[in-house]
Formats: structure tokens, sequence, C-alpha cells
């Protein structure tokens, strides 16, 4: 099966419907079906958001039923979890460990103790952005830690990168790297 | 033939576009606003314009397809509340040119103050509507819709779902663009003059003609029936039909829905087929009802089956369906986070004075201003719908309480002048509190009157304001708090009414008019 239903989890700002649309442009290039939701408004003021993307050879709905995403990615520890119900049984979690400003405080090492628990892979992804060039590409090394888990190989998300990224190229080419081998490390 | 990934709003405006469009009119929301922006980046030379408010967006489109052009309006659920003057007693009048209106509903209420389903105001307004289920259907039906309207000379709803709107898929195309119209005037008054005398047999005529609107719906391919198994049939219709596809195993009976008035004949072949029916829509159970009165199988929204309010997610539907259905519990008490002013907007430091000048009441509006209602601020008291924070404060102010009105620039324009014409007139005593970013933020950016870009005439607040002999002072939040506290002080203490224009241009959505 060639299904891959992802939820990106994170705070308005983070690049959260890029990375949504390369997962979305890669598949199209393999011949799959894809279907991408999102949800914009107050959003986009710093609060949380929210992508889905579906791929696969048929792909009827836009939403992604609890219990049953392949991917959870977050972009944001506390935005990963509060999507943890989303993720299915053998599902993968990658996160951020890498908070976003949050007017209420909370304590971090409580957060990262549960997505822990639920089995998260946690990289710092903003640190290896920095370490890339660009703290603006933390999404970028995040989509580098889930490449892994799709049905088709690194080259069409680096080549997505190439056709669909115009500004920083290199650093977020660097950014995918970092993120892939990060994973590759941990597993 | 080529395939691109498109949202539906993009899917409409290029389906607009390949029907031969000729004028493209709107006024922004959430999830309509981005198909009026996606013919603006199409370099089709469909020319858009961001009107007022709704209602002038409707009626621009009207007066267009007097014309003989094709012309598509579009706005989201709440816009058609504020357009439905025109467009019911345009479904009188009929149209010339291809009319279409595509409105954005936004089950969930994700970035709205309520959620209606506008398949039920094309029914009440008595003309045809159409629902598409994915942004391939949206393209394809959009094309329809124009057919349609011109070949019935009725306006057609295209009615949408932020699922639908802000959802991309990937959309099939073939490149023949249609030629636009040709620019024709055919008066008949008889018609176009909706005095009781006319509208009466106009009215007549429209109830004969429902017939032939349930004939096309008929025959139109966006509805699919399969008779499969008697035990079970599930009725779907738009986007909640893609959810039920993936839940669908193929023996359950299916009927999918896209057209309205509903396909008679399909439904009560169905409803002899199968023993048990469950219907899943978005929005209000219009389906279901016209079903459940005849027979009690029929299982859905009215019998507690689904759930009545907010959007159909997949999760619903294969409970609705007995499928099984698990998942690990949702993590509670992690932080919330509350959306916030952007970091250094005007807004904050003029809510803050508003605060500290402590009035018994403010009235509040839509925009990204509506935060102020929430903490830390939590300065305004009401928020109703646009316009609303200048009309309510009329009747508190008529009720002898001295409120205090605020509303960004956009809304201003939209329904802001009506009910500031009647504070003048009745020398209503209140204070008007404008937040001029100088732009739509809240909505993604779009253009006020006030813009003087590509040649158009600036309308600023301040000839506004002044032609309606509104004592108005322009402040800059920026300044000093106590000098800020002194100007609100004093506009307050005055005898209204009286207009504080807070100028702090957005410096978020800002950049976009630089670069644009
Ligand atoms: C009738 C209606 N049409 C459209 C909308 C969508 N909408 C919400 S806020 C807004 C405009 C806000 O502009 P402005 O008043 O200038 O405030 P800003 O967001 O710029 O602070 C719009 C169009 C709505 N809520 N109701
Ligand atoms: S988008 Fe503009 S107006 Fe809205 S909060 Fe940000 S800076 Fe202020």
């Amino acid at each position: 099966m060639n299904k891959v239903d992802v939820v990106i989890a994170g705070v308005g700002g983070q690049g959260n419907l890029l990375v949504a649309g390369l997962i979305a442009k890669a598949a199209l290039s393999q011949g799959l079906e894809a279907k991408r939701s999102e949800i914009k408004g107050l959003a986009q003021r710093g609060g949380s958001v929210q992508s889905l993307v579906r791929i696969g050879e048929t792909v009827w709905s836009p939403l992604i039923e609890q219990g049953s995403a392949d991917i959870l990615l977050g972009l944001e520890p506390v935005e990963a979890l509060r999507y943890i119900q989303y993720l299915a049984p053998i599902g993968k979690a990658i996160a951020s460990s890498n908070f976003a400003t949050n007017p209420v405080s909370f304590s971090q090492e409580e957060i990262l103790i549960k997505a822990r628990k639920h089995g998260f892979f946690l990289l710092p992804a903003t640190e290896l952005a920095k370490q890339a060039g660009s703290v603006q590409s933390a999404n970028i090394v995040l989509l580098g830690a889930a490449s892994h888990f799709f049905p088709f190989p690194a080259e069409v998300f680096r080549q997505v990168i190439e056709e669909n990224v115009k500004r920083f190229l290199e650093e977020n080419l660097k950014a995918f790297e970092l993120g892939r081998q990060a994973i590759a490390i941990q597993q | 033939m080529s395939r691109q990934l498109w949202t539906g709003d993009e899917a409409v405006a290029w389906g607009a576009i390949q029907a031969g469009c000729s004028l493209s009119a709107a006024y922004p929301g959430t999830p309509a606003s981005e198909i009026q922006e996606a013919i603006g980046r199409s370099g089709s030379g469909v020319p858009i314009y961001w009107c007022i408010n709704e209602k002038v967006a409707y009626e621009t489109a009207l007066g267009a397809s007097y014309a003989n052009q094709r012309a598509l309006v579009s706005m989201k659920h709440v816009g058609l509340n504020v357009a439905m003057d025109p467009f019911v007693n345009s479904v009188f009048t009929g149209v010339n040119g291809g009319l279409v209106l595509a409105v954005g509903d936004d089950p969930s209420m994700y970035s709205s103050q309520n959620e209606q389903d506008s398949r039920l105001l094309a029914a009440f307004a008595k003309t045809f509507c159409l629902e598409p289920s994915d942004p391939q259907e949206a393209f394809t039906m959009t094309q329809t819709a124009f057919e349609i309207s011109e070949r019935l000379r009725l306006p057609v709803l295209l009615r949408l779902v932020t699922r639908v709107c802000y959802g991309e898929g990937s959309v099939a195309t073939d490149s023949t663009r249609r030629p636009v119209n040709e620019t024709l005037l055919r008066h008949d008054r008889r018609r176009w003059v909706v005095v009781p005398s006319h509208a009466k047999l106009l009215h007549k005529e429209l109830n004969a003609r429902q017939r032939e609107l349930e004939a096309i719906s008929e025959d139109l391919p966006f509805n699919e029936i399969h008779l499969l198994s008697k035990e079970r049939g599930i009725i779907a219709s738009g986007v909640a039909y893609a959810h039920v596809r993936e839940h669908w195993n193929g023996a359950d009976s299916l009927l999918k829905i896209g057209s309205y008035p509903l396909p008679r004949s399909l439904l009560k072949r169905f409803l002899e087929h199968c023993q048990e029916i469950i219907v899943v829509e978005e929005g209000e159970p219009l389906v279901e009802r016209a079903l459940a009165r005849l027979d009690p199988k029929v299982h859905g929204k009215l019998d507690g089956t689904l759930p009545r309010e907010w959007e159909m997610t997949p999760d619903l539907v294969a409970q609705a369906l007995s499928l099984p259905y698990s998942h690990r519990p949702a993590e509670v008490g992690l932080p919330p986070r509350y959306p916030g002013f952007c970091v250094g907007c005007g807004y904050n430091r003029a809510f803050a004075a508003l605060k500290r000048l402590a009035p018994p009441v403010v009235t509040g509006d839509i925009g990204c201003y509506s935060l102020a209602a929430f903490p830390p601020l939590e300065v305004i008291d009401t928020i109703v719908c646009m316009g609303a924070s200048i009309g309510m404060a009329l009747g508190l102010a008529y009720s002898g309480i001295k409120p205090v009105a605020v509303l960004g620039d956009s809304t201003f324009f939209h329904s802001g002048l009506p009910p500031m014409v009647d504070a003048v007139h009745n020398r209503a005593d209140l204070l008007v509190l404008i937040l001029d970013n100088e732009i739509t933020a809240m909505t993604g950016g779009q253009p006020t009157p006030a813009w003087d870009n590509d040649g158009k005439a600036p309308v600023t607040l301040e000839r506004v304001l002044g032609g309606l002999g509104v004592p108005f002072q322009v402040v800059n939040p920026y300044h000093p708090e106590a000098e800020l506290d002194e100007v609100f002080r004093q506009a307050y203490a005055q005898p209204g009414p009286m207009a504080l224009i807070s100028r702090s241009p957005c410096l978020t959505e800002g950049k976009r008019r630089k670069a644009a």
C-alpha cells in the first residue's frame, strides 16, 4: 500500500503549509493522488495550525480519521501532542524538541517526557536549521526526518524542494539532509 | 489534458476563467476570499473588483449579467446574509449572462461567527445549486454552473465548504477557454423592474419552472446511483461524500448528491430499493428532511445517528456506519495557545488606551481586533456581525448609555457607513473608534476603498467622515501613553457622535500590499 496519511502540527509562521504542499507535490510527481487540507484564520495570528496531507493511489476524503495517521509531524512539541489522538497505533511520530513561545507558562520537561512516552522521535529542528544556515528551515529539517517513511526515495523530495523553494535553496537542502540524518541515527 | 494541484478556491477561479467569465466581484471572507485572489493572480485578464460589501458585489455581478456578460461573485456564508436582498430578487428578474454565486460555508466555524448552510438559501430563493465534493468537481461544476445559469436564465449558487475551498487535490483540465459573451443590452422591464404588478407574475412563473430545474438536476452526472445491497444504503452529498467513499465497502448501496433541487426520481428509486438508509451531509439535514417525512427507515441528523452541528468527518461516518473505530486518547491538560496581535501591532496600544478609558460598554466588530474581546485585553463586550458595532451603539446611546464602538477601516466601509449616517442625523451620543490599519488584514490583506494603486481614486476615511459631518481626530497609537490617554479622554467627553481614527499600518499583511 502506498497510502500515507500525515498530520502536521505547528504554530502560525512555522511553514506548516509549505511542508504539506511539498509532500503533496512529491506524491503527484510519483503518479499518486494527493489531498491536502488546512485551517487558516485566527491561527495565522500565532495560534495553532494543523495541516493534513493524504497521498495514495486513490484518496477521497481531505480529512484524516483519529487513530489512523501514518505520520504525525510536529513543528513544535506542544502542538504535536495536541494531535496525538490522530496517530495510528503503528504510526511514526516525529517532532521538534524546540518550543515556540506561548503566552501560557508550562513545564517544557514534562511535555518532552509525555512526547517520549508516546514514542516520538525528537530532534532539535530549530538548532539544526541554524546549523544549516537558515533558522526558518526547521520545517524542512522535519520533512527530512520524515522522508524515511514515504514510499519513494528522498531524491523525490530534494527535487520538489529545488523546484518549489525559491529562497535559501542551498540552506534548505542542507536542512533536509540534517533532519534525515538525525532520524537515521536514532533508528 | 494536464493535472495540477489546486485548492477548491483555485479550481473555482479557473473554472470561471475557462467558462468565459468576464467579471469577478467579491468582498473577502474566509474561506472564499482566495477565489477572487486566484483570478487576480491568474494572468487571465479577467478583471476583479473588491467591492465594499457583499450586497454591492452581488449587484455588480448582476449588472454585468444584465449586459449579457458571464459574472462570478464570491463571498463567505454570512456574506450571503448581506447580499440576500439582491440575490433573492434576482431569481425573480432572472439573469442575462450566466451568473454564478460561489459561497464558502464554514462548518465548525474555523473562522466565522456562525455556521449556516447556503443550500437552504438557494432553496429559499428557489434557484439551482451545485455542491462539489472536491477540487476536481469544483472546477467542472463551476463551468456547468455557468451553462445552467444561461440555460435557465437564473443565478446558480455554488455551495462550497471550508474543506473544499482550502482542500488541495489534483485537477485534470483541458485547455480550451470559452470566448466571453458579446456585450448586449436587451431591455425587458417586465422582468427587470420588480414592482408588484410584474413580480406577481414572475413569482408564478418561477414556481412553474421548478419542474424544469428538477429535470436538469436529474440528468446531471454529479448525482450518481449504485443500487447494490438492499439491506443498507448511504446517501451523501458534497465533501461528506468524500468521507463516505473513504469507508464505503462496495456492498452498501450508494447515492451521491451533487445538485439541487434534489433529483427526485433517483431518491425515489433509492428509497424503494433500500431497507435502511443513512444520510450524510455537511450542514443542515436538507436531503434527510426531504426523505424522512416519507419514510421512517431514514437515519441521519434528525434521529441523532449523526450530530446536527459542526463539520462532517470520516470519524463520524465510521461511527454512523458501525465500523470499527478507535484511537488513543487525546492528551489533556496541554497548555492552550491563544492567538494574539502580531508583535508591535498598533492595535495593542490603542486597546490598552481604551481599557484605561474604561467606558461602560464597548461594542465590537469583526477583524483582527476581535481578539481584544479575549484575555489579556478583554475590552470588547459584543461582537455580532460586521457593522453591528455602530448599529448597536446607536441603541445603547438612545438608552442613555454612552458606548464606544470599535471597528476596522474595511468594516467601516462594509457596513459602518449607514449607522454612522443615523448617528449624525439623530445626534447620537457615542464615540466611534476606527482602527485604520489601511488594509483588510483578517482575511489576508485585501484592499480597501482608501487605496490609490492602479489609478484608483482613494476614498479616505477623512473624506467620508468630513462629508457626513462627523467631527474626528486622527491619532497615532504609538505616541506616548499619557498623550494617547488625553486624546481618548477628550474624544469621549465631547458630546457625540465623534470619531477617533487610530492609524497604524498593518505590519504583517501590509508587506503584501508593498510587494503587489
Ligand atoms: C458579512 C461578512 N463578510 C465578511 C466577513 C469576513 N471578515 C471578517 S473580518 C473582515 C474584515 C476585517 O477588516 P478590517 O475591519 O479592516 O479589520 P482588520 O482585520 O484589518 O483589523 C472580514 C471581511 C464576515 N465576518 N462577515
Ligand atoms: S495582521 Fe496586521 S492588523 Fe492584524 S494583528 Fe497583525 S499587524 Fe495587527
